[in-house]
């Protein structure tokens, strides 16, 4: 997969997360994986469509999922992911998404989002579609988030 | 006019914190220009003054509630909160806002297409789209709409004020 497909996800994260006060953003383990599978507590997923299609899913512990909650929040403490949780979470993928789309439109790439998904639940794979999956931990001071971006290119 | 003045900024995130501005004196600036600049600051303030209520329009609770949180805190009163295009439309007849905050990606009708129909129910409707889309086909189907100002997600009280304040 091009690394012009890939950097605009992490950018954009690194952005999305700067911006609600998450410091210390760095690049973590990258894997390589032949289907979208992730072993974390919680997964907000994204399709892109449009130039290039596919989807992103983006995974974390509760801990952490709760701490970016509670970022987005001004700091209100969150002690469980209830509706408003559950929606900041999918707010959260569809501003990394969305900010990226915006990264790859401006390199001549045009892609739409849809509406995100919250899977709750360990060991998840996702059968969409048989493509390539790059797996990218990004470390933060709320924890780590991983991205997973498996895009038919 | 010289001196200096000291601006106290408040913010919910921080500490308050000041401002000093010194002013010295220049040839070219005469009393009668700085009465004209407080007269129009006036006519800018008394204008903006007009937007008061404010109908949200996003199919995520989250930004309902942040965006609520921050402009009530301004003295702006919330009159309603849509969760999709038709329903803004339903409700910006009804309701009548002086402002309207609109998300681009929702069920049913999408932000463009429901300013696209407010707009010409209204053409003063007064539109800040607020996306986490913002390539430049978006921007310039926003502009070519006649809203007032795009801005991307995340979003800020600073962000959102100020593009309250820039519209006349």
């Amino acid at each position: 997969m091009d690394i012009k497909y890939i950097l605009p996800f992490l950018e954009a994260l690194k952005g999305v997360l700067e911006q609600f006060g998450a410091v210390d953003i760095r690049r973590g383990d990258m894997a390589r994986n032949d289907l979208m599978y992730v072993d974390t507590d919680i997964t907000a997923v994204v399709g892109m469509v449009g130039q290039v299609r596919g989807n992103i899913a983006y995974s974390m512990a509760e801990d952490t999922a709760k701490k970016i909650v509670s970022a987005m929040m001004m700091g209100m403490p969150v002690e469980e992911l209830d509706e408003m949780g559950r929606s900041a979470l999918g707010e959260f993928s569809n501003m990394v998404t969305g900010n990226a789309s915006t990264l790859l439109s401006n390199s001549g790439v045009q892609v739409d989002i849809t509406p995100p998904s919250i899977i709750f639940g360990k060991d998840v794979y996702f059968i969409i579609s048989s493509v390539e999956t790059l797996k990218i931990d990004m470390e933060t001071s709320l924890g780590k988030v991983e991205v997973n971006i498996g895009l038919e290119i | 006019m010289v001196g200096y003045g000291r601006i106290k900024c408040k913010s919910t995130f921080s500490n308050p914190f000041f401002w000093q501005i010194g002013l010295k004196k220049c040839n070219n600036c005469y009393f009668n220009d700085v009465k004209m600049e407080l007269r129009e600051l006036k006519t800018v303030v008394e204008k903006k003054s007009t937007i008061k209520r404010i109908l949200l329009v996003d199919d995520s609770p989250i930004i309902h509630k942040l965006l609520r949180r921050t402009l009530e805190a301004h003295g702006y009163e919330v009159c309603g909160d849509a969760k999709n295009g038709r329903e803004a439309v339903s409700m910006y007849q009804s309701l009548k806002p002086d402002l309207v905050f609109m998300d681009i990606t929702m069920p049913v009708m999408d932000g463009l297409e429901a300013s696209g129909e407010i707009l010409k129910m209204d053409p003063q409707a007064r539109i800040i789209m607020l996306s986490a889309m913002g390539d430049e086909q978006i921007v310039n189907r926003a502009k070519e709409l006649g809203i007032d100002n795009f801005l991307k997600k995340p979003f800020n009280d600073y962000k959102i004020i100020s593009a309250i304040s820039g519209i006349v």
